[in-house]
């Protein structure tokens, strides 16, 4: 008795030791190098790197009420990191087969992938996503946050809500559409297909297109600037609604154009085709 | 480790696309189509004999988008695509089929052997002529015979119901076909 | 003669299923298969149920047919650009004949309008299509309350925001096309103001949700 007591008082004087603030997260699987990889963050940050040994290695820290999810085979790996809201920060890196297929999906988390190979689908509700790789299809689609993009993939998809689009390489069909964020095309840009969408968000397309190929951009009410090589070969096609806020009345006239002559379509009858279409916004087209 | 939270559950990309799909994601369908189309276009190749080939292929994925809401994973997607497209073809074709269908089960297979086989003449008699483009000149129902049951592994019985036909006339159209293409490749 | 008959223990039926075992399990269509197969798809969606008029389908539009533009100019290698005017009232003095890129889109003298014989059903058509557009992004703001709490404030404003900027940008283009219901090009870019929303609601309901 006296020792339980003495037990007891010895108990409520003692600090508790601190309640660690972070997991530490060092894990390991197989995975084959063309197997596919699945994995979400709530918060924080995931970086995704690729290279050239058939394991997935995820290495970082976790906040000490998240819980971390891993697990597959061979074929496939999916993992995770689950928690309350913004208690559920991470800060990881994970390393996969270069050639990998990803499902990347962070919640509210930063997404960063490099050096991959495989087909890529990556997304975040809030967060950044930045992509710099080679992947042959490539989707990513955030709401309000950022879509940073370095790649030539044949299939491209991009979408944002209130994010900006920053996209450079060359896509052979590529859509980007975005609600107010604006959309940044430079390099190669589209070489059979484009198409983009905002509704208030400004486009700038600093790219080519190639023989044949269609890009059609639509906005209502962003302002649309095309500056296009000048061996580009295009039929440019403008449509405007409203007549008094279509900014470049003045310039319609060629011989007031800065620098620009037109040409008869005559010329062009292998060109590519660019279409351009907006209720209120401001278009100019021209070449550095 | 512990089971997974109910919100933690992440579907394969092509479930994603799928549903959405089914709730009238154009683009989400595009990545469906291009995931399949490779198989489907053959088959729709080899069951027109090229010709028509690509209409019917537009014909099926349109027919796909439409039909796709009442998908409800009973079969592999694929699967399911694929008799969609057989059926969008038959159906095409159908009055052209049963009129062969009755040819076949005639009572002068003599007469039938001459003539089903004189298509089969080559503009160039020195050119090999190989299976692919053997199939593409057999009759359209024995074709179309050949193609299931020979190549995509339908049933007789399948074949049959699908064409609104006895099992025993794509039997005989099965057999007409062998006969024939066996010929051919050995001319 | 041939013998018409088979046996089924010829040897030739084997060699014969072997070589068709091997022949390609896929084969890849031509590059224009897609883009046909949606304006398909898309056509008939703009077309409400029953609504099934030829002038419905004339005006839907799939955006990889050219823009019926006044006038069309052409990028070449040794200009700068200059830009091109609206669709329909201004006179293009700068009109080009078509030509082989331009075959599909309307005569010139009429780009982007409807016959003035059609432009009532126009109307009706339009306000048809734009009530199955709310209808549906009604069912989908419903989800998109229902998951509010367990989306991060940052997503809900964003999805908020956006859905603001986009009603806002369906109202005066609505408002436009009430008095220019000829513009084909105004349906054209409602069109495509609609579908971004139901995108953007479809995606905000597909989103990975906090745990509660």
């Amino acid at each position: 008795m006296r020792l339980r007591s003495l037990l007891m008082l010895a108990c409520s004087v003692v600090p508790l030791a601190a309640v660690p603030a972070q997991q530490k997260i060092d894990r390991r699987l197989p995975l084959d190098p063309n197997g596919m990889f699945k994995f979400f963050v709530s918060s924080g940050s995931v970086r995704i790197v690729g290279w050239d040994v058939d394991s997935i290695v995820v290495t970082g820290t976790i906040s000490a009420k998240s819980q971390f999810y891993f697990g597959g085979g061979r074929q496939g790996v999916k993992g995770g990191v689950e928690g309350d809201g913004v208690q559920a920060m991470a800060d990881l890196l994970v390393k996969v087969p270069r050639r990998a297929r990803l499902w990347i999906r962070g919640g509210d988390a930063d997404v960063q992938v490099d050096g991959t190979s495989g087909p890529l689908d990556c997304g975040s509700a809030s967060g950044t996503v930045r992509i710099h790789g080679t992947a042959p299809e490539l989707t990513a689609e955030t709401m309000g946050g950022d879509l940073v993009v370095q790649a030539s993939p044949e299939y491209l998809r991009l979408k944002t809500a209130t994010g900006r689009v920053e996209f450079t390489g060359g896509a052979e069909d590529g859509a980007i559409a975005t609600v107010s964020g604006r959309v940044t095309v430079r390099g190669g840009g589209f070489t059979r297909r484009g198409r983009i969408e905002t509704v208030t968000g400004d486009v700038r397309y600093e790219g080519g297109i190639g023989d044949g190929g269609v890009l059609a951009v639509d906005s209502h009410a962003g302002h649309v600037d095309l500056l296009l090589p000048r061996s580009v070969n295009a039929t440019l096609m403008v449509a405007a609604a409203v007549s008094d806020l279509f900014g470049l009345r003045s310039t319609a006239d060629p011989t007031k154009a800065p620098g620009g002559i037109s040409r008869n379509l005559g010329g062009a009858t292998s060109g590519a085709t660019i279409t351009v279409r907006t209720f209120k916004g401001r278009v100019t087209a021209t070449s550095p | 480790m512990p089971p997974l939270p109910a919100s933690f559950s992440i579907p394969s990309p092509m479930d994603d696309d799928i549903a959405r799909a089914q709730r009238g994601d154009v683009d989400a369908f595009e990545r469906l189509y291009r995931t399949h189309v490779g198989r489907v276009n053959a088959l729709c190749i080899r069951l027109t004999g090229g010709r028509g080939a690509e209409e019917l292929l537009q014909d099926v994925f349109v027919r796909i988008w439409e039909k796709l809401p009442s998908f409800r994973g009973e079969s592999a997607l694929g699967s399911w695509m694929h008799r969609v497209a057989v059926n969008v073809y038959l159906v095409s074709r159908r009055s052209e089929l049963r009129r062969e269908a009755r040819v076949v089960t005639s009572d002068e297979p003599e007469s039938l052997g001459v003539d089903a086989a004189r298509g089969f003449v080559t503009d160039d008699p020195d050119a090999r002529i190989d299976l692919e483009r053997a199939i593409a000149r057999l009759p359209a129902g024995a074709r179309a015979a050949f193609v299931l049951h020979d190549i995509e592994g339908y049933l007789h019985e399948e074949i049959a119901e699908m064409q609104g036909i006895a099992a025993a006339t794509v039997r005989a159209q099965l057999h007409r076909a062998r006969k024939l293409l066996i010929e051919v490749l050995e001319s | 003669m041939t013998d018409h008959r088979l046996s089924p223990d010829d040897p030739r039926l084997d060699a014969l299923q072997r070589a068709a075992d091997d022949l390609p399990r896929e084969v890849a269509p031509a590059a224009a298969a897609w883009p046909a197969i949606r304006a398909r798809i898309e056509e008939a969606r703009v077309v409400p149920m029953g609504a099934q008029t030829p002038t419905a389908r004339r005006r839907a539009s799939s955006r990889w047919r050219l823009a019926a533009a006044a006038a069309v100019l052409v990028v070449g290698s040794s200009a700068t650009t200059v830009l091109v005017m609206r669709s329909e009232a201004d006179a293009p003095a700068t009109a080009a004949a078509p030509t082989a890129a331009t075959t599909t889109a309307a005569s010139p003298s009429t780009p982007g309008a409807t016959s003035p014989g059609n432009v009532g059903a126009a109307r009706q058509v339009a306000r048809s299509v734009w009530a199955d557009y709310d209808a549906a992004s009604v069912d989908l703001e419903r989800v998109l309350q229902a998951r509010r709490s367990r989306l991060s404030p940052a997503t809900v404003q964003a999805v908020e925001e956006s859905l603001r900027t986009i009603d806002r940008a369906i109202g005066e283009a609505r408002a436009a096309f009430e008095k220019d219901p000829a513009s084909r090009d105004l349906m054209d870019l409602l069109d495509s103001v609609y579908r971004q929303k139901l995108d953007l609601l479809r995606r905000a309901n597909e989103l990975p949700l906090r745990s509660s």
